[in-house]
């Protein structure tokens, strides 16, 4: 979750000023502020922490190049950087399309599995929910997945959303509902067998898992 | 309202993000009464919780310090081009700025010489055996010099002309467009051999490769010479000297040559 920012510090759009002007120590200073944003919103995307690691440092580089660029009235740093970022996603996935999903079905289309009564995350161990959850969230088709990505998990506004990714406000809110419904619909089935469907989610997809969970900077825990 | 006009309220209201007072109201007023719906939104918060444990699972970047150390050194060669980028436009500008000004110069020489009409330029026997055409130029406006004779025109094509420094023209085939036109020609400016040399004009850089031409005389205040790269001492009362201009098949100008210019003058190196 994003700190609140200071108020004494330097704003984002501030920073990038300076940093359009020359001023390395600004460029650092909003380097060092936003890399993880950019960092984990590709890491979600992609699953991959070298890919997401490739795609801050590209990122940055158009900062870089044409940080003179930015227009402060369309969107936050943040919200202009994730758009920078989403782009060199959507690149990487058309190019590689090992980093798309497999192990669930991405037609859009969430299952007619009936979510009504049952809690499919009630009675998982953290570590089994968060690793389910996480294969889930990798599975939605990219529209989906950007939502939850930036909605959910980097708890960024709708309308700092609809920046990044480009769309009106009514579309990322109703992508990340249908996103959730997927999601839930997903879990529901895993739920059936969360233990078996953690494990056979790691057993058959090592070198994402090895991308994310194996890393050493990894918090996720084993607590329950 | 039906239960799921209700479902994206209960989602916005399950992941704290804002929701109308209104409608708030109006969704607490439906969940006391809607037990499905009272627990969809429970579940909306087990996901959301269960979404920030995701969140807050991501590995931080393991190679942030070398992202940032080659961030920085690109940014310092970028900004570094920058300001060599700039210094070299202010160079252009500068450069541009004095390229402009000659090419005023030299277009005014043409316009007048234009202006003035094509008048013969008298062979020293008098038989009007010249090859060049010639123009007498006595008034350019930049001079102020007093009229030349007039002289009657002639209109034959040129090619490289090298004319003895009696001011008879004669053409040099084997020169033909040597360094005129898109070539700067060699500094040149009295050769030892008795003849004056045409020298190519600054705003001659460039242009396409000179196939044929004519020569026009015109007459030219000394204060102006320094502007085609001469350093001269003027020695002419009037303050002007006189010049033939080699105008190139497209109407530009592409080389000079002082007629009867003192040998103290000189082209800068």
């Amino acid at each position: 979750m994003p700190a609140a920012p200071p108020t004494d510090r330097v704003p984002d759009d501030e920073l990038l000023r300076q940093a359009a002007a020359g001023d390395a120590q600004a460029f650092a200073e909003l380097f060092r502020r936003r890399h993880p944003d950019v960092f984990r919103f590709a890491l979600h995307l992609t699953g991959s922490v070298q890919t997401a690691e490739d795609v801050v440092q590209d990122v940055f580089m158009v900062v870089v190049r044409d940080g003179a660029r930015y227009e402060p009235e369309r969107a936050t740093v943040a919200a202009w950087l994730c758009g920078i970022a989403r782009n060199f996603v959507r690149q990487r996935i058309e190019r590689d399309r090992r980093l798309t999903s497999v192990d669930f079905t991405d037609d859009g289309e969430p299952s007619a599995v009936d979510n009504g009564a049952v809690d499919p995350l009630a009675g998982l161990l953290r570590a089994e929910r968060i690793e389910i959850l996480r294969r889930a969230v990798h599975a939605l088709p990219l529209p989906y997945r950007e939502a939850v990505v930036l909605c959910d998990l980097q708890e960024m506004s709708y309308g700092d959303a609809a920046a990044a990714l480009g769309c009106p406000v009514g579309t990322v809110r109703s992508r990340l509902h249908r996103a959730r419904t997927m999601l839930a619909a997903r879990l529901a089935v895993s739920a059936l067998s969360p233990a078996a469907s953690a494990a056979d989610a790691r057993a058959r997809t090592p070198s994402r898992d090895a991308g994310w969970a194996g890393q050493a900077g990894a918090t996720s825990t084993g607590r329950g | 309202m039906s239960c799921r006009e209700y479902e994206a309220d209960i989602v916005d209201l399950a992941r704290g993000a804002g929701v109308s007072v209104e409608a708030e109201a109006r969704l607490r007023g439906h969940l006391d009464a809607c037990a499905g719906c009272a627990a969809r939104l429970v579940r909306e918060q087990h996901m959301t919780a269960a979404l920030r444990d995701v969140a807050d699972s991501a590995p931080q970047p393991s190679r942030s310090d070398a992202i940032e150390a080659q961030l920085l050194r690109a940014f310092a060669a970028r900004h570094a081009a920058g300001t060599r980028g700039t210094a070299s436009r202010r160079r252009r500008i500068v450069a541009r700025t004095a390229w402009g000004w000659l090419a005023t110069a030299a277009a005014l020489i043409v316009a007048a010489v234009l202006w003035r009409g094509s008048a013969r330029w008298p062979s020293p026997d008098g038989a009007g055996q010249g090859s060049a055409e010639v123009a007498a130029a006595p008034a350019v406006s930049l001079a102020a010099a007093p009229p030349a004779a007039e002289t009657a025109p002639r209109r034959d094509e040129v090619a490289a002309p090298v004319l003895p420094r009696d001011g008879s023209p004669q053409a040099a085939p084997g020169r033909a467009g040597a360094g005129v036109g898109g070539r700067a020609l060699p500094a040149e400016p009295a050769a030892d051999d008795g003849i004056l040399r045409f020298v190519s004009l600054p705003t001659a850089i460039g242009l396409p490769e000179f196939e044929s031409g004519r020569i026009v005389r015109v007459e030219l205040a000394t204060a102006m010479l320094p502007a085609f790269g001469f350093d001269v001492v003027p020695d002419s009362e009037s303050g002007v000297v006189e010049a033939d201009v080699l105008i190139g098949q497209d109407d530009q100008p592409r080389a000079i040559r002082f007629v009867n210019l003192k040998s103290d003058s000189r082209r800068r190196q």
